[in-house]
């Protein structure tokens, strides 16, 4: 394979038996080992970084969004872009992309918009899914996200790393998207997969993941 | 479990925040006296009372001053720099 993005995870998900194939130019965890789908069930965790996603900030960036034909998010709050990306707003003047919408964007940057300003993100994204969820949220986070209104983006310390979180209720179970910075992704897996394991999950590939977030 | 109100991210515990001194501020180094220089650069008022301090929300980078009252541990208001006159 001769993809030109490595996950800050690679390590930990080949250790785990990953079957990898190529997604956004990244080798990506299709399934790590047998019964991905019953771990996935109970509380799985996976990694999403291969998603392409970018930042911008500046003065202009809301009426650049705008421009573009996006609905603006509040401060702290964030909207599904069509075909399963997001658009969030960390601040009143800066803003992270994912997925789908990512190269349209991309592209309207390199223009160099007066005011606007790409941020470089090569965050890790993390999901996790699953029964147990709220378990593994009250042992390693302080906020209770049950509590947090819909479409809304939380800033806060996770077993003390510092992460972006997005929780997305779903009919099944619920859905966390979590993003932190690449140095830090290690740790935190290790930490959340343990936890994961004693809860009756784990690690898991994103076969079994829903890759993109369902509209609110 | 302490917590402290984050003007744009709300009340959260304190570990997801830092201390970062009393706000202070700077003489003009070019034309205050020695004396208020040196004073501005090595002594701190420790005495208790009501305080306005600078903390920092670390997961959002969010700068804001705390006026605390230190005989009592409490946190009377939280506010962003430039909003002393919002209560």
């Amino acid at each position: 394979m001769s993809a030109l993005r490595r996950s800050p995870l690679h390590d930990r998900l080949e250790s785990n038996g990953a079957r990898f194939f190529e997604r956004d130019g990244m080798p990506t965890a299709a399934s790590l080992g047998g019964h991905d789908g019953a771990r996935a069930r109970v509380l799985g965790l996976g990694d999403l970084s291969h998603l392409p996603r970018i930042g911008f900030k500046g003065p202009e960036a809301p009426a650049w969004v705008q421009q573009h034909g996006l609905a603006l998010p509040q401060p702290n709050g964030w909207t599904p872009l069509e075909g399963g990306g997001l658009l969030a707003r960390l601040a009143m003047t800066e803003f992270f992309v994912e997925g789908a919408g990512v190269s349209r964007l991309q592209a309207a940057l390199r223009a160099r918009p007066a005011g606007v300003y790409p941020v470089l993100r090569q965050d890790a994204g993390l999901v996790l899914v699953g029964e147990r969820l709220d378990e593994l949220l009250a042992e390693t986070c302080n906020v209770n996200f049950r509590a947090v209104p819909p479409g809304q983006v939380v800033m806060t310390l996770m077993v003390g790393v510092s992460v972006l979180a997005i929780r997305v209720e779903r009919e099944a179970a619920s859905l966390l998207r979590l993003w932190c910075d690449p140095t830090m992704a290690p740790y935190l897996w290790d930490t959340l997969a343990g936890i994961a394991r004693e809860l009756g999950g784990g690690p898991v590939g994103i076969d079994v993941l829903p890759v993109a977030l369902p509209q609110v | 479990m302490k917590l402290l109100r984050c003007p744009i991210n709300g009340p959260r515990p304190v570990s997801e925040f830092q201390y970062a001194g009393e706000v202070r501020p700077m003489p003009d180094p070019a034309t205050c006296p020695d004396t208020e220089w040196a004073d501005y650069v090595f002594n701190r008022n420790g005495a208790p009372g009501v305080k306005r301090e600078w903390w920092l929300h670390i997961a959002s980078g969010v700068w804001f001053i705390a006026e605390r009252d230190t005989t009592a541990d409490r946190v009377l208001r939280t506010y962003l720099w430039g909003e002393e006159g919002s209560r």
